[in-house]
């Protein structure tokens, strides 16, 4: 008992504590889940009824084995997911997916007599090229009449920061890494322009649960033990309405990333080129996992597809990550996540001890990737972001063993136009010239090939660390 | 929730472990009803616009439902 208490201490996965029916475990580098005795009684109704079974094949919950049961506690082991986005990370249709994928669930679940007990977003992650929901425990066993009682927190984590998306863009997606609880119904209400409440949808799920919020909250009810009967069928309703409208949700913004191919730099040729190059050293380090920053829509790693097990592409501008996930759809591609990031501005650590979700850096670096691909970046790192040579170095190789990198030189005409628009301190940036990018990062890379773009200022290199 | 026996108290705090709020739990009748509105509403635009034969677009998401294989079919 005391070596249990121990573990459950030094190797509970940080994010594993706001449910007491079991918790997360990570033991060599594999995560196993602990589910106590309370939930005992639901585990095995999910399992023997099963309920389990039908949500894994129909790939709406990620699988898992039992591998130890005593009664003291049971453990199971889920199948290993990565590389874990978060909400915040995620692009419109990305978030509009996970939150179909959680009324589906729920609404399944309710037609076998069960309920999802929690609707956080947290509990949806993107794995073989689809949302899937990781939490095994959240499910309890529906007794009729009883009303969705994650119904709020779906409506805080999901329909609220999408509503907002669509009325104030998509600033509003990363929602969650300020309220890592859900945004306030009462403050969604401040946010929404006045017209939206005449949508019906948006009256009763947002502006009615507010109202009704506020008036249970005050002392005059508080305590009070409300007796509410929503029948399954109603249950229902509301769930097939809330995912019509959420599917039919449209983001109208534009950004920079529209045509960026056309108006970009190369040539039909010198464009083939880099691809054949990028696939040629990739094969050549025989790479197995690629993560490519600032991959815009994933034109680039897109050609690696058929080597690699694994790609992840960030990105800061979310139109280009929605593109490349509505394409990981459509090309039912497994092996790519698409993520919205600032290489500037990394999703940090959040939550209790700000270890509850984890920074991306530390993501990343600990799903060991093999090559970072760094394509058309490091002149917007360095002049636009005015991160020097050697610290964009030291951060590249705190995450891959490998990187492509290319280099477009003070000729190239976004290189021009990003000193031309530094004015008349544009002097500062006499630094960035090839040689000083060498000689900057030899300190922690070795050149192992080198390769200049034909009828481009543009110079490709495979770099190993040190 | 004084004269609740002790089993009932623990199961309800167990399954409360974050706050649903009472609010949120009263409103869903009136969203049921509106709900209901909303989908007869949509019902009878779909038969409208099928009539002119609207196309409709590439579903990248699917539907909400999802179909159960029959008990003990062979799921490979």
């Amino acid at each position: 008992m005391k070596i249990r208490l121990m573990e459950q201490t030094t190797n509970r996965h940080a994010s594993s504590f706001r449910d007491p029916s079991g918790y997360i475990v990570v033991k060599d580098n594999e995560l196993y889940r602990h589910i106590n005795p309370v939930y005992f009684a639901q585990y095995k109704a999910l399992t023997t009824s099963g309920f389990y079974k039908k949500v894994i094949d129909a790939h709406l919950l990620i699988p898992h084995k039992e591998t130890e049961a005593t009664s003291q506690y049971i453990i199971i082991k889920p199948e290993k997911i990565p590389f874990f986005s978060y909400p915040y990370e995620w692009s419109f249709s990305q978030y509009q997916h996970a939150a179909l994928h959680t009324l589906k669930l729920q609404k399944y679940a309710l037609q076998h007599g069960f309920t999802l007990k929690d609707a956080t977003a947290f509990n949806v992650t993107f794995h073989n090229g689809a949302p899937v929901f990781v939490d095994t425990l959240s499910f309890d066993s529906y007794s009729d009449g009883e009303p969705w009682r994650a119904y709020k927190q779906f409506l805080m984590h999901f329909l609220a920061p999408l509503v907002l998306t669509k009325y104030h863009g998509t600033t509003m997606l990363k929602t969650l890494q300020q309220h890592i609880d859900g945004i306030p119904l009462q403050q969604v209400v401040k946010l929404l322009p006045f017209m939206a409440r005449l949508n019906p949808i948006l009256y009763t799920n947002i502006y009615l649960t507010a109202k009704y919020e506020y008036k249970y909250s005050s002392d005059e009810h508080a305590g009070a033990e409300k007796k509410v009967s929503v029948t399954k069928e109603a249950q229902i309703k509301i769930i097939d309405v809330l995912y019509n409208y959420i599917k039919g949700l449209t983001l109208n913004e534009q950004t920079e990333w529209k045509d960026y191919y056309n108006v970009t730099n190369y040539d039909a040729a010198a464009f083939d080129y880099k691809k054949q190059l990028v696939k040629k050293w990739y094969t050549f380090i025989k790479a197995d996992k690629v993560v490519d920053l600032g991959g815009n829509d994933g034109t680039f790693s897109r050609v690696l597809k058929e080597y690699a097990k694994e790609i992840l592409v960030t990105d800061i501008d979310t139109n280009a990550v929605d593109h490349n996930y509505r394409q990981v759809l459509k090309n039912k591609e497994q092996n790519i996540i698409p993520l919205v990031s600032d290489l500037l501005n990394p999703a940090p650590g959040i939550g209790f001890n700000n270890k509850e979700r984890a920074p991306l850096q530390e993501r990343i670096a600990s799903n060991n990737y093999d090559v970072a691909l760094a394509l058309a970046l490091i002149h917007h790192i360095s002049l636009s972001g005015n991160v020097p040579f050697n610290m964009s170095a030291q951060m590249f190789a705190s995450l891959t063993p490998y990187l492509i990198i290319e280099f477009p030189d003070r000729e190239d005409s976004w290189v021009s136009f990003l000193l031309k628009s530094k004015r008349e301190f544009a002097g500062y940036f006499d630094y960035y010239t090839i040689d000083n990018f060498e000689k900057d990062y030899a300190a922690f890379y070795t050149i192992i090939e080198k390769e200049q773009i034909h009828h481009t200022h543009r110079t490709l290199y495979l770099l190993k660390r040190k | 929730m004084l004269f609740l026996p002790f089993k009932q108290i623990v199961m309800k705090l167990f399954f409360l472990y974050f706050d649903p709020g009472t609010g949120a739990l009263v409103v869903q009748a009136l969203a049921a009803t509106a709900a209901a509105g909303v989908l007869f509403y949509k019902k009878i635009m779909m038969k409208v616009q099928s009539l002119f034969g609207k196309k409709q677009e590439q579903d990248l998401m699917g539907t909400i439902d999802i179909e159960d294989k029959a008990d003990g079919a062979d799921n490979k």
